[in-house]
């Protein structure tokens, strides 16, 4: 479903990220974790066609992000880590703005409305102004955002930063609901958050992948924060 | 197409959820409003006295409605445009940058092109019914003023229009260029000055000397000074060089915009 091959992505002279390659399967949950700055925005920005990458390639769904853009774009949804929320607008015409802004037809748009309100547990907020919500609720606008046309692949960039217990238990069960048809990427750098959620890591730093593996092969000997301690801290001493 | 449709509605109806909308209408049609009436006040009062423009004891020129009430008003009314237009077209880019909307916008299957359209036009639309008051002041004159000449006065009109128009453009392109409101007001601002003062600067620079060639850059200047090809329609001539030059000026500042505002992807 995702392929990505040598992607490197320079902004002027600083590194965002060098070679990386990985593979994802169709209805994967893989988890991109790292600690900030590692790279995992730069990689879900150019995955999602919002800039191009330096050197490198990556095709979604079978389309090429530089090439194809547009058929990259139809079939991703994406969340990015501000969600894109027009404050003045009301939860369900926003959600009616993009969903005709991802091409949907005006009936379409209607009934996929209904479906993401429900799907997102924002039934009582359907008719509220986007600015008056609390942060767990525009997490949910956000997300309902993403899957208004029904993307095969969803793109998310830390969606639970910020919300309280409760409100990231919520997100992450709604996560792990859209599981099975679609394939999901998040980010985090929420270690816990991993391992309830996701089947597969790639862990980044300093703009390259150190570790991609099952879940449960990383989680074997060592708990996932000493492996991630391991692979991130240990090497930043060496550099530091 | 699709999506300059769902962009313009969406910028059009926030215009009117913010107080923008509300200040740029009544504000323009108070102002207006008010200078047509001190206009008309002393037209009234310098008829009244003398049938035109005297030079010991002979009419020079007569008082007409076209040149001494419409013509000023339509003259005035482009300068209220520099404050008014970079009002309305400041938010249109600014914001998205600023609450990082963009990111839907630039990850969504959509031109750009498709949205700087949607969101030039939904600006027009709401200029346009800005100058609808207008018509109301050529409507008095042509009901109650005698013989006015209505073809001079429906050309600065559509001068009227064109101008705003041309200055919608160009603050739809400054508004590409920072993610601070008052910055893209500036940016329009001083362009719609900078337009509209230009042609002063050519009866001064006739001709410069560039690699021993002498141009003739006083007729250029004044070429690409709004505030003359303006002119001309305010005094009832339209030519085709005049709309050219607007049609010309609104295309390069839209395609400008359109690759401003594309630029996050070549960081």
């Amino acid at each position: 479903m995702i392929e990505v091959e040598r992607l490197t992505k320079y902004y002027g002279e600083v590194r965002g990220i060098e070679d990386i390659s990985f593979k994802v399967g169709k209805g994967e949950i893989v988890g991109f974790l790292g600690p900030n700055g590692s790279g995992k925005t730069t990689t879900m920005r150019i995955l999602t066609c919002y800039m191009p990458a330096t050197s490198g390639k990556a095709r979604l769904a079978g389309f090429d992000v530089e090439t194809q853009s547009m058929e990259v774009r139809r079939r991703i949804g994406y969340l990015p880590e501000h969600p894109p929320l027009y404050n003045e607008m009301r939860v369900a015409s926003y959600l009616g703005f993009c969903g005709r802004l991802k091409g949907l037809a005006r009936d379409k748009v209607r009934e996929r409305i209904e479906e993401v309100v429900a799907t997102c547990g924002l039934e009582s907020e359907k008719n509220r102004i986007i600015g008056q919500l609390s942060k767990g609720f525009r997490q949910r606008v956000g997300l309902a955002q993403a899957l208004i046309h029904n993307p095969e692949i969803l793109i998310l960039d830390e969606p639970t930063i910020g919300l309280d217990p409760k409100q990231n238990a919520d997100i992450r069960g709604l996560i792990k609901s859209l599981a099975g048809e679609r394939t999901i990427i998040l980010s985090t750098h929420i270690l816990p958050e991993v391992t309830l959620t996701c089947e597969r890591v790639i862990i980044i730093h300093q703009g390259r992948i150190v570790a991609d593996s099952r879940l449960e092969s990383l989680t074997r000997e060592q708990s996932l924060e000493q492996a991630f301690l391991k692979l991130v801290g240990f090497e930043q001493e060496e550099r530091g | 197409m699709r999506a300059v449709g769902t962009i313009f509605w969406k910028e059009f109806k926030s215009y009117f959820v913010s107080p923008v909308g509300y200040v740029v209408l009544t504000g323009f049609t108070a102002l207006s409003g008010f200078l047509f009436y001190q206009l008309l006040g002393f037209f009234i009062r310098i008829t009244s006295l003398m049938r035109g423009y005297m030079v010991r004891g002979q009419v020079m020129r007569e008082w007409t409605l076209a040149d001494d009430v419409m013509g000023p008003l339509y003259k005035n009314l482009g300068l209220f445009l520099i404050v008014m237009v970079p009002a309305v077209t400041m938010r249109l880019f600014a914001e998205e940058k600023k609450l990082k909307t963009e990111e839907l916008l630039l990850t969504s299957p959509v031109r750009m092109s498709e949205i700087v359209i949607g969101k030039y036009l939904a600006s027009l639309s709401l200029l346009f019914l800005m100058l609808l008051p207008v018509g109301v002041y050529l409507l008095i004159v042509f009901i109650y003023g005698t013989e006015p000449d209505m073809g001079t006065l429906l050309a600065g009109y559509a001068g009227l229009f064109l101008v705003t128009f041309s200055l919608a453009a160009i603050g739809v392109f400054s508004s590409t260029l920072t993610e601070n409101q008052i910055v893209s007001f500036f940016v329009c601002a001083v362009l719609g000055l900078f337009f509209f003062t230009i042609g002063l600067a050519g009866s001064s620079v006739q001709t410069i000397t560039l690699f021993s060639r002498k141009l003739n850059i006083g007729d250029f200047l004044q070429q690409l000074s709004l505030s003359g090809h303006y002119d001309n329609f305010v005094s009832g001539r339209i030519e085709l060089t005049d709309i050219v030059y607007f049609v010309s000026i609104i295309l390069f500042f839209l395609a400008a915009a359109r690759i401003s505002a594309e630029s996050p992807r070549r960081s």
